[in-house]
């Protein structure tokens, strides 16, 4: 556990187990009302005026709690932030009450050009200076607490001065934000770039981690691709005990994206999250921590 | 508001990393191929390469992912086109797009609009394909924008039924933005939704003229109606706000004497959301007001 005096999650609520709401189990998903606990929309999904996408976000809204994370705030960019972006996710989360937001510690854009891809950062002190900063002025404008997310990656750079999780941590820190930790991409990353996993989820401040994320990927060989097409693997299951033995309750979410399967699978596998968090914490320790 | 204050100046060296990368990154064939010796050595000196992968076959993870991840989503916007020319015929007008416009926006939704546009230049297609190929182009990026048009709501009952019979004639219809109208020389509205019912449709179309309307329903999904000729260039005439009586004389120029039926058909249209306002003459609305 953490040495600090900072409430656990920053202080922000534990939601339970979810997963993420994508377009093939709306329908399920409005008609069955399956009693997840929450769940989580991709923001730029819903940066839209109107339509059919916010007339589903309501439906959703209208049964279920939601959280936001995204894939375009570029944070690690050495481009100008984009304030039309910011002002659209702002808008957004106002509408969904998201209580916190998320996205990935990484670049996104170069050149003027939108590579749509969560490419890595050099770990330099740098490079640190440079996103907390960036991570603050976000944060101060959206008025709500930035989860920031560890990336699976495919490189690392020779001008690195520091390992990942000293990265991922100091940024944190300087930028007062919050991590989402995603276990999966922990393994992947541990597996292409040869460090051990526990050495990484041990080394981060566990009260600033808000949520997890878990999913499943495909072993290429000489590399591990995070592809969320697939169940989770018991040795990140293991990841996810032991992630949850120093952060207490967290909200945790289960994304599948590729090869989407019936709602009840993915949700079976939220499921299971639940249930190892009961056997840490036991239901009544997690209900009074939802309370 | 471009930058706020307080940034700090980006790092020189990670600006030049990144802008590097994307290049890198933006490659159309495999890096192996297509870099340069100093390329090669600039990326050996900007990534560490382990035990199991070379600095340039760690990149080319990133660059083969930015080839699949544009194309996945080109192939779910243009589901026919892909299918009409195949996978090879297709990978190829994608690599060629995304050279000529480069993704700029931070959604994968801006991805496909400037694609019929690049598809009427392209000279990539084959010869039998390409007409069909350039018009699926125009007809499938309109589910797009008809799905993604403004919220309008349609005229009330109540506004159409206060317009006097005599101010008919001279009345404009405002159509609602997302109503797209096609004039196809091929059934390609049959031809996409059998694509999407994994039919497989055979690849040559047979010709023929068929007039079609995209647009979004009360569940705002986009729905796609056969039009009758007449009813096709009277909607044409009335969206170039044409007064009724002008567009019904088009339109019937334009058919060969067909007689519009307008009352039948503006009835379908109000069902259906496509008319959001009318306008009488003399430039107020049917209640009266400027």
């Amino acid at each position: 556990m953490s040495l600090t005096d900072r409430p656990p999650r920053l202080g922000l609520p534990d939601l339970g187990c979810g997963v993420g709401f994508r377009v093939p189990h709306y329908a399920h998903v409005f008609e069955a009302s399956p009693a997840v606990d929450f769940l989580e929309v991709i923001s730029e999904n819903f940066l839209v005026e109107g339509g059919l996408p916010l007339a589903n976000l309501e439906r959703a809204m209208a049964r279920y709690p939601l959280v936001q994370h995204g894939v375009s705030l570029g944070i690690g960019a050495t481009t100008p932030l984009d304030w039309e972006y910011l002002r659209r996710l702002k808008a957004l989360t106002r509408k969904t009450r998201s209580p916190w937001l998320t996205d990935h510690l990484c670049w996104t854009r170069a050149d003027g050009v939108d590579l749509h891809d969560l490419l890595p950062l050099p770990y330099t002190e740098e490079a640190v200076r440079y996103v907390a900063e960036r991570v603050r002025i976000v944060q101060d404008f959206l008025e709500l607490r930035v989860g920031l997310e560890n990336t699976s990656s495919y490189l690392t750079y020779r001008a690195s001065t520091l390992t990942e999780w000293d990265f991922l941590t100091a940024i944190a820190e300087e930028a007062d934000c919050g991590l989402l930790l995603d276990v999966n991409n922990v393994y992947v990353s541990a597996y292409n770039h040869d460090f051990d996993a526990t050495t990484f989820i041990d080394a981060l401040p566990a009260d600033r981690v808000l949520q997890f994320h878990l999913a499943g990927h495909t072993h290429k060989g000489a590399y591990i691709l995070d592809t969320h097409s697939d169940f989770v693997i018991e040795p990140v299951w293991d990841l996810y005990r032991h992630a949850l033995r120093r952060t207490g309750p967290v909200s945790t979410l289960v994304e599948w994206d590729d090869d989407i399967p019936e709602f009840d699978v993915v949700w079976g596998e939220a499921k299971k999250a639940q249930a190892i968090r009961d056997a840490l914490f036991g239901g009544a320790a997690t209900e009074e921590e939802r309370a | 508001m471009t930058a706020d204050p307080r940034a700090r100046d980006v790092p020189p060296t990670l600006a030049e990393a990144q802008a590097f990368l994307g290049r890198m990154l933006q490659r159309s064939a495999p890096l192996a191929g297509a870099t340069s010796e100093a390329e090669r050595a600039r990326i050996a000196a900007l990534v560490t390469g382990n035990a199991r992968l070379s600095p340039l076959e760690q990149v080319e993870i990133y660059r083969e992912q930015f080839f699949l991840r544009h194309r996945d989503s080109l192939v779910e916007d243009f589901p026919a086109l892909a299918y009409l020319l195949g996978r090879d015929a297709f990978h190829a007008l994608v690599r060629a797009y995304l050279a000529a416009h480069p993704p700029a926006s931070y959604t994968l939704r801006d991805l496909p609009l400037a694609l019929p546009a690049f598809a009427a230049q392209y000279d990539g297609f084959s010869a039998d394909l390409a007409a069909i190929a350039r018009a699926l182009a125009r007809f499938e990026v309109a589910f797009i924008t008809t799905f993604d048009s403004p919220e309008v709501a349609p005229v009330s009952p109540a506004k159409v039924a206060a317009i006097r019979e005599d101010a008919w004639p001279n009345a404009r219809l405002r159509l609602h933005p997302g109503l797209a109208l096609f004039a196809l020389d091929h059934p390609l509205h049959l031809f996409r939704s059998a694509v999407r019912r994994d039919e497989e449709p055979p690849r040559s179309l047979a010709s023929g003229r068929v007039d079609v309307a995209l647009w979004r329903g009360d569940d705002r999904r986009v729905h796609q109606t056969e039009l009758e000729p007449a009813e096709h260039a009277l909607l044409g005439a009335l969206a170039e706000e044409l007064t009724l009586e002008e567009a019904c004389l088009r339109a019937t120029s334009q058919t060969e004497g067909a007689e519009p039926n307008v009352a039948a058909w503006f009835a379908g249209w109000a069902r259906r959301g496509w008319v959001v306002d009318v306008l009488v003459a003399d430039g107020s609305d049917a209640d009266g007001s400027s």
